[in-house]
């Protein structure tokens, strides 16, 4: 879980990244323009800012450059012109992410950056289950409970990716690569086993027509 | 060509100059000689006269009377003439042509110009008078001096001429440089222009050809620069409204399809579902919004407007109606004033583009103390529509973009603070169609004045 700064001056788009990080257990705070950027900062640590270039008072190349901390920086912006990408990322931004984005891939960079910087979670923990990402292990009421290096990464995904419903093509790929030639019943057959393992069965949730979603109380 | 001209040039001032050289220093020779030859046969003859004088007297007064020979008297004498002459160079022989047996009847006078290793001779060899025509008289005159001294003249001649050709080198090469330096500019422009740098001028003064030709020359520079600028200018306005439009789609796209991406994957309440759905169909408004104004603007294009006469005070009442929720919002009052009766336009056009001015007007205006002014009235000819608020202002460097498609102002383009960036655009287009002129003065801090002019004339 990490602390998460979006600054961006379209209410809609910041509530919606703000509600899909706080999906999967980030704490956010919003700011709408540039110069909010730094009162925030002043009241409390980030983790990772995500930064719209086009803002009022400040734009985000402006703010980039101003920001003393070590903080990494995510551009998440509607300027897709490949100089505004390189001078993004040559101002020392971790990641250039052009609207409109995937919430899935929103998610994904985000957690590439936030690895980088070993800010992301090292372990989860549900009921009586925790499951260790550095070892890769699983423990049920500490006992450890074994798995198949697919299953492992099912789980992983299904967790980074708490309470977002994965398709099961999705999850087929991050398991298995994308050139698995396999059915998508394989990921069912998984899940299955995952859930009796775990005792996970109202956790992991069948969703309709879609895949699966593993639900965890905010 | 500069190189071509310089040795052409030089070519034929080497030519003419030696060949004149040449030309003196000969006839100059010639004449000497011939100079030369004169005075030897002048001398030659004055000898011959004095020896044969000489002779006639030695012979008859003495030379008979003491029995000698004729030969041994006239070898004296000569030997005599010899020795005085052979100071001015002259060497002199008698010889008697009745003991070599040649025949003296014809023999002639002759002068012959000898050279020969020893040096230069003129030679004269000619009969004595009579009576003692039987002797020939050789002269010979040494002239190897003035010949040497000619040589000498010859060469001081030609190093002269070097020298003066050294010299009109340098004279050359600098009336070349002068009478090139503006084809050499014209050629330096004329390759900066084709660099790219198009500011370049060249500066000729005077009146010749060559200065006509860098007038020329510098329109056409002009002209140049102005396409590339205007080319240039135009690339950059397209680019920008691509940007822009860009911007002004994604930003909806990723608000309807974010959310929508929520409710599909994540797990939600009743309440997130309403807000979710707001946020989807607030952003699809906005876009069917930029859809409806593009669509307008396009139709307006190519629009004629059907002009009837409208009372003022009811277009003025109109928009202050439609305006009211606004201003009350905000606290700002609009006053409106005319002092014309009618104007000639279409009802809906013109009150839409009363609405959008309106809008700007309010949109920049303080809340609380901000006054918006409507005001028409009669000028020379035509109607002005004024619409001028005590708001914000505009910087001076956005006044000529404003009318330009999805240009906004405020830079990172917050829908808070204003549309898409069609009003004016659309404002334009509807003072085109009618004829009428849209003129914008603002100053920051001061507030903006929007002046529509219609014209009555037609």
């Amino acid at each position: 879980m990490a602390v998460i700064l979006i600054a961006e001056d379209d209410k809609a788009i910041n509530t919606l990244i703000k509600k899909n990080l706080e999906l999967v257990g980030h704490a956010c705070s919003s700011v709408f323009d540039g110069e909010a950027v730094f009162d925030a900062l002043q009241t409390r640590s980030y983790d990772l800012i995500l930064l719209d270039i086009m803002m009022p008072k400040m734009d985000g190349f402006q703010v980039v450059q101003a920001v003393k901390e070590d903080i990494p920086i995510i551009f998440l912006t509607a300027r897709s012109a490949v100089e505004d990408r390189v001078r993004g990322l040559k101002l020392g931004a971790d990641d250039y992410i052009i609207k409109p984005f995937d919430m899935l891939e929103l998610q994904a960079r985000i957690e590439t950056v936030l690895r980088r910087v070993n800010k992301s979670e090292h372990s989860f923990c549900l009921d009586d289950v925790k499951v260790d990402f550095s070892s890769q292990q699983i423990y049920r009421k500490d006992m450890l409970v074994d798995f198949a290096p697919q299953e492992f990464l099912l789980i992983e995904a299904l967790i980074i990716n708490r309470n977002i419903a994965l398709s099961r093509d999705k999850l087929l790929t991050i398991a298995w690569g994308y050139d698995y030639a396999g059915d998508t019943r394989t990921v069912d057959v998984h899940i299955h086993g995952i859930r009796k393992k775990l005792g996970w069965e109202n956790v992991i949730k069948t969703v309709y027509k879609l895949g699966y979603r593993l639900e965890v109380k905010q | 060509m500069r190189l071509k001209t310089f040795v052409a040039t030089y070519l034929l001032f080497l030519f003419v100059l030696f060949s004149s050289v040449g030309i003196v220093s000969v006839h100059l020779t010639n004449s000497q000689v011939n100079m030369l030859k004169d005075k030897g046969a002048g001398q030659f003859q004055t000898i011959a006269h004095s020896l044969a004088w000489d002779i006639v007297a030695a012979w008859d007064n003495g030379g008979r009377r003491h029995q000698g020979d004729l030969s041994t008297v006239v070898a004296d004498l000569v030997h005599g003439y010899a020795r005085f002459y052979s100071r001015h160079n002259v060497l002199l022989s008698v010889v008697d042509m009745q003991l070599t047996g040649q025949n003296t009847n014809a023999r002639q006078t002759e002068i012959t110009f000898v050279e020969s290793i020893d040096g230069h001779f003129i030679l004269i060899s000619g009969l004595l008078p009579t009576p003692h025509g039987n002797f020939l008289l050789n002269y010979s005159l040494d002239i190897t001096d003035n010949i040497a001294q000619m040589r000498g003249i010859q060469q001081l001649l030609l190093i002269s001429a070097a020298v003066f050709a050294i010299i009109a080198a340098f004279t050359l090469h600098i009336i070349l440089s002068v009478i090139f330096k503006p084809l050499v500019a014209v050629a330096k422009a004329s390759r900066e222009i084709a660099g790219g740098k198009f500011d370049e001028r060249i500066h000729i003064k005077g009146n010749n050809e060559l200065a006509r030709v860098a007038t020329d020359f510098n329109q056409m520079a002009e002209k140049i620069e102005d396409q590339i600028t205007t080319l240039e200018e135009e690339a950059e306005n397209k680019q920008q409204f691509v940007d822009n439009f860009a911007h002004e789609v994604r930003t909806p796209l990723t608000s309807i399809y974010g959310y929508a991406e929520y409710m599909h994957k994540a797990l939600l309440d009743e309440k997130e579902i309403i807000e979710s759905t707001a946020y989807i169909m607030d952003e699809a408004q906005h876009i069917k919004h930029i859809a409806n104004s593009l669509l307008e603007l396009a139709t307006i294009r190519n629009y004629i407007p059907l002009k009837k006469e409208i009372l003022v005070s009811k277009l003025f009442d109109d928009v202050a109606q439609s305006m009211e929720n606004s201003l009350q919002e905000k606290n700002v009052r609009l006053i409106c004033s005319h002092d014309v009766q009618v104007l000639c336009a279409q009802e809906d056009l013109m009150k839409s583009l009363l609405l959008n001015l309106c809008t700007n007007a309010l949109q920049a205006c303080a809340p609380n103390e901000g006054v918006i002014h409507l005001l028409a009235k009669a000028e020379e000819n035509g109607i002005v529509l004024r619409v001028s608020d005590n708001g914000c202002g505009i910087a001076a460097e956005s006044l000529p973009k404003l009318t330009t498609s999805f240009y906004r102002v405020d830079q990172s383009r917050n829908r808070g603070s204003g549309g898409a960036g069609l009003g004016l655009a659309l404002c334009k287009q509807i003072a085109q169609v009618h004829g009428a002129q849209l003129f914008i003065e603002s100053k920051l801090g001061e507030g903006t004045v929007v002046k529509l002019k219609l014209t009555t004339s037609e």
